[in-house]
């Protein structure tokens, strides 16, 4: 993301002493007491019962991040973990988390140069002063792992400090287990819940915190405090709140993109129907409940003028991606040797166009968002992965200051980038303001308007280019691409004055950065906007970038008649002097064991079969996966199973790193071989799931994932299974049927 | 107990008083008198009226499942269900799904213990497409379970899912 740039712009304006003071301001944050608890910092409070309440500053959309977070407390803190609660933290600025944005500033991943380190260093001490609260990009435990693991040993020390007064021993003398503190001689006990009010006015210490080697509950799988209440209807969605005097709203937006409302009328007055709310770029009907609302909407003559969008096409944004190329434009995010002199001598080049389709996020919670205005402010609750910015965004849109709006984020339905946005929630409140005063409006979409109204993943055109030896190495790489940035147009949308030109890293991770030896290289990326709407989809960057650099590189091996693992093996230990490629190494190693690469599928009557290798380095991790593909006589392709292994530095939780790793293959396997969102005369002609097909039980292969075991730093999990899935599946059709596909999704001709 | 649904008078009106109904479900083992539209879908009325949220709106043309519940022992897609159809039907949500002593169904126990959902959204209806084939089928194959439930997971939970219904079958087997 490159709100770090104006965030770096504006605070140089600002000057360095308000940063520091107000970061003086912002680590000094505790959290408000209430009855009978007392708060140790930003992070916990504990209570007379000895039950510590862990803030948790991110969202719950899955990821189990309401148990994990909790647990990394409870390892400091040597408390009983059935003793420890979840609760969501308040909206503060030492919740920030600037990891997400300094990861798509446009920096060498691992730059350790003086502007690499001053820019890092600046941006992280800006975003923490502004404070936004940020769930995405795979950040949440890198951003909060030491923070809250110093959290806890912090009020470990002080619960024994005192504990030593009470028992009038020095600290030195006790021991802690399962929030009890033991004087070691005696064999007198004092629990947490006693020392309290006492620890509490305790200045906190420096405390050290573990080495890894003592973790009792980091490393091994902890049940899910969410998983109960999933199971029985409890767990409670944006989607769900149910307030007595609360209204429905349904909502339309124009048929194509960019549309704009010339008039709408609702005649005759329907049953329930509150108002008819009109505005730029929507009809919304509010009504007693929901299904009048819809069914009133479904009768509204609206008129919408459609010519921003009329010449927008599927056809014609690939035309303008292959004139961008072609003129030679673009940012050059990677040049190293002369590639294009290279390539140019080698007759022999290899060159192919690759290209993936734009993509809805399609979260199984459709947008919703519910809105009370009243004389107190502006209360709102949506599932959302940005509090902060929901907060300005209603702030704005209700006209209000910002400190007389409340954010409410239940538990997510989905998110995937989706609720990165706050259209939904701009537009809800727009659509509250036409409510009789105090009543709640929960604004729900349809699904049709949450596939056509979405902001998708990129549609990206690229041209690779390889030069490959007589032993299988590879001389020079070019990968050339055109596509919108999604940085730039997110910016825009949250304010016009935060555009930027800077280069938009997320357009190329995944294509820079490549822990392979390249003799020479160089990788450029055009930034066509194209007029369509797009937004940050789990992986971003990676979600394509692998799909033509994991298939390239298979290219390049069956050029050189060589199996694709020892050829990527090779590629990878001629540059055995980086730790990244040896890491890679490792996790190659163990999913072609895993997997028994190089053992031949048996055969199955019918069907031809193979298996494909792809390797994927993403939000510092490491994910290698190998799919098995049936294809069928008339081309169909099944995956029948998936093997990864992973390397995400150390796994917190093993349970929680392979329902992840699964979870988002299964994700990049519905984009590997049905997910495609098409656009005609501005008009997207995807609208509901009969028409954009997700993987269902059926489908679904058998997945395996393996922990490789390593010293490497944390990395993320959310996002790394989803980048390698697609290329593994169309090696693997290559390795089956001869035929290369280069474009998402997967078809081969009947 | 009676809950109507609060329509206005309309004229002329797709839905409204003009054609509302009484309609008698027996939802999760309670008597509900439901005054609608006979054209308004259950799910609407489970959630809306009856406050049973556990039931979720996905697609609203019946292909996601999110909305699925039992009208008697079938698994039925609630989002395209009148509720005019239903009169004097036995209807079970999440909410009511238990082992019929008070306690969780083996198929909740097995969510827990195999942690299957992730962000949670579409479990219900999986859950409740599954406890209709569990209760039809006690050993269901895994080619009885890819026909039976057909809804959408975008967390992809299914390998956990399916390895939680061979287990709460395994469970009930013996019990």
């Amino acid at each position: 993301m490159l709100i770090g740039a104006a965030v770096i712009g504006g605070g140089l304006a600002v000057g360095v002493g308000w940063v520091e003071r107000r970061l003086g301001q912002v680590r000094a944050y505790r959290l408000p007491e209430s009855d009978g608890e007392r708060a140790f910092g930003a992070w916990l409070t504990i209570d007379r019962q000895g039950i510590v309440h862990v803030a948790v500053p991110h969202q719950e959309m899955g990821q189990g991040v309401f148990g994990t977070i909790p647990m990394i407390v409870a390892e400091e803190l040597d408390c009983d973990p059935a003793n420890v609660r979840a609760r969501p933290a308040p909206l503060a600025a030492v919740y920030a988390n600037p990891v997400v944005v300094i990861d798509g500033l446009p920096l060498p991943v691992d730059g350790r140069g003086p502007i690499a380190r001053t820019t890092r260093w600046t941006a992280d001490h800006l975003l923490r002063a502004a404070g936004i609260q940020i769930t995405g990009g795979s950040t949440s435990m890198r951003n909060v792992f030491v923070p809250a693991r110093q959290a806890g040993a912090s009020a470990r020390a002080m619960l024994v400090a005192a504990a030593a007064s009470r028992l009038g021993v020095p600290a030195s003398a006790l021991s802690v287990d399962a929030g009890r503190i033991r004087h070691v001689d005696s064999g007198r006990v004092v629990g947490f819940g006693e020392l309290v009010d006492a620890a509490a006015a305790i200045e906190p210490p420096e405390a050290p915190m573990k080495s890894s080697k003592d973790f009792r509950l980091l490393g091994k799988p902890q049940p899910r405090p969410d998983v109960p209440s999933k199971v029985d209807g409890r767990a409670q969605f944006a989607i769900d709140l149910r307030l007595d005097d609360m209204l429905h709203a349904a909502i339309q937006h124009g048929p194509s993109i960019g549309a704009t409302l010339v008039k709408a009328e609702l005649a005759p007055p329907l049953p329930g129907v509150v108002a008819l709310v009109t505005d730029e770029a929507f009809v919304a009907v509010i009504a007693e409940s929901h299904w009048q609302a819809k069914m009133a909407l479904a009768q509204v003559r609206a008129e919408w003028d459609e010519r921003a969008g009329a010449s927008i096409s599927t056809e014609a944004v690939f035309r303008a991606f292959a004139q961008a190329i072609d003129r030679g434009d673009g940012y050059e995010f990677e040049s190293d040797g002369d590639a294009d002199r290279l390539l140019a001598r080698d007759d022999a080049r290899l060159a192919a166009e690759y290209r993936v389709p734009f993509l809805a996020h399609a979260t199984m919670e459709p947008m919703n968002c519910t809105v009370r205005l009243s004389s107190g402010g502006c209360e709102v609750w949506v599932g959302n992965q940005l509090p902060t910015i929901v907060r300005w965004a209603a702030a704005k849109a209700a006209g209000i200051d910002v400190d007389r709006v409340q954010v409410h984020t239940p538990m997510l339905g989905g998110g995937f980038g989706r609720r990165l946005e706050v259209d939904t929630v701009r537009e809800a409140v727009r659509i509250a303001r036409k409510a009789p005063a105090g009543r709640a409006v929960q604004t729900i979409w349809s699904r049709e308007e949450d596939i056509r109204c979405d902001v998708f993943r990129p549609a990206v055109l690229a041209r690779m280019a390889a030069s490959v030896d007589a032993e299988g190495r590879i001389r020079a790489w070019r990968h050339s691409m055109a596509g919108p940035s999604v940085s730039r147009q997110y910016l825009g949308r949250l304010h016009p004055g935060a555009v930027t030109d800077l280069p938009d890293r997320t357009c190329a991770e995944g294509a820079i950065d490549l822990p392979y030896e390249f003799g020479a290289r160089r990788i450029v990326h055009a930034r066509v906007d194209a007029g369509v709407p797009v937004g940050y989809w789990r992986s971003v960057g990676h979600s394509y970038n692998a799909f033509f650099v994991e298939s390239f590189i298979d290219e390049c091996a069956a050029r050189a008649k060589q199996d694709p693992y020892r050829f990527r093996r090779r590629l990878l230990a001629d540059r055995r002097e980086s730790p990244l490629a040896r890491r890679c190494l490792a996790v190659l190693d163990a999913v072609a064991g895993a997997a028994n690469w190089g053992v031949a599928l048996a055969p199955r009557g019918g069907v031809r079969t193979g298996r494909g290798l792809a390797l994927a380095v993403s939000f510092r991790s490491i994910v290698a996966q190998i799919a098995e593909v049936e294809v069928s006589a008339k081309g169909r392709i099944r995956v029948t199973r998936v093997t990864a292994a992973v390397d995400c530095g150390f796994a917190i939780d093993p349970a929680i790193v392979r329902a992840q790793v699964s979870g988002a293959i299964l994700f990049g396997l519905t984009a590997a071989l049905h997910g495609r969102i098409d656009i005609e005369a501005g008009r997207v002609r995807q609208s509901n799931f009969h028409d954009y097909p997700l993987i269902g039980l059926a489908e679904a292969p058998s997945i395996q994932v393996e922990i490789v075991p390593s010293e490497g730093e944390l990395g993320g999990i959310g996002e790394v299974g989803t980048p390698g899935v697609a290329p593994a599946v169309a090696n693997a059709v290559f390795a089956a049927t001869g035929t290369r596909l280069r474009e998402l999704p997967l078809k081969l001709a009947g | 107990m009676i809950v109507p649904l609060r329509f206005r008078a309309g004229r002329a009106a797709a839905i409204g008083e003009a054609n509302a109904t009484m309609v008698s479900l027996r939802v999760n083992g309670d008597e509900r008198e439901i005054r609608a539209d006979p054209s308004t879908p259950l799910l609407w009325v489970l959630r809306d009226e009856l406050r049973l949220t556990g039931t979720k709106f996905g697609c609203g043309i019946a292909v996601c499942g999110a909305c699925t519940v039992m009208v008697g022992a079938q698994a039925m897609r609630s989002c395209t269900l009148p509720v005019g159809s239903l009169d004097g039907k036995v209807i079970t949500t999440i909410e009511g799904l238990g082992d019929g002593n008070g306690g969780p169904h083996a198929l909740q126990r097995a969510w827990i213990e195999h942690q299957v959902p992730q962000c949670g959204y579409c479990q219900s209806g999986f859950l409740m497409a599954a406890a209709a084939l569990l209760a039809a089928r006690r050993r269901p194959t895994d080619a009885d379970i890819d026909a039976a439930i057909g809804n959408l997971c975008r967390c992809g939970t299914y390998p956990a899912m399916r390895a939680a219904i061979r287990s709460a079958a395994r469970a009930l087997a013996t019990s």
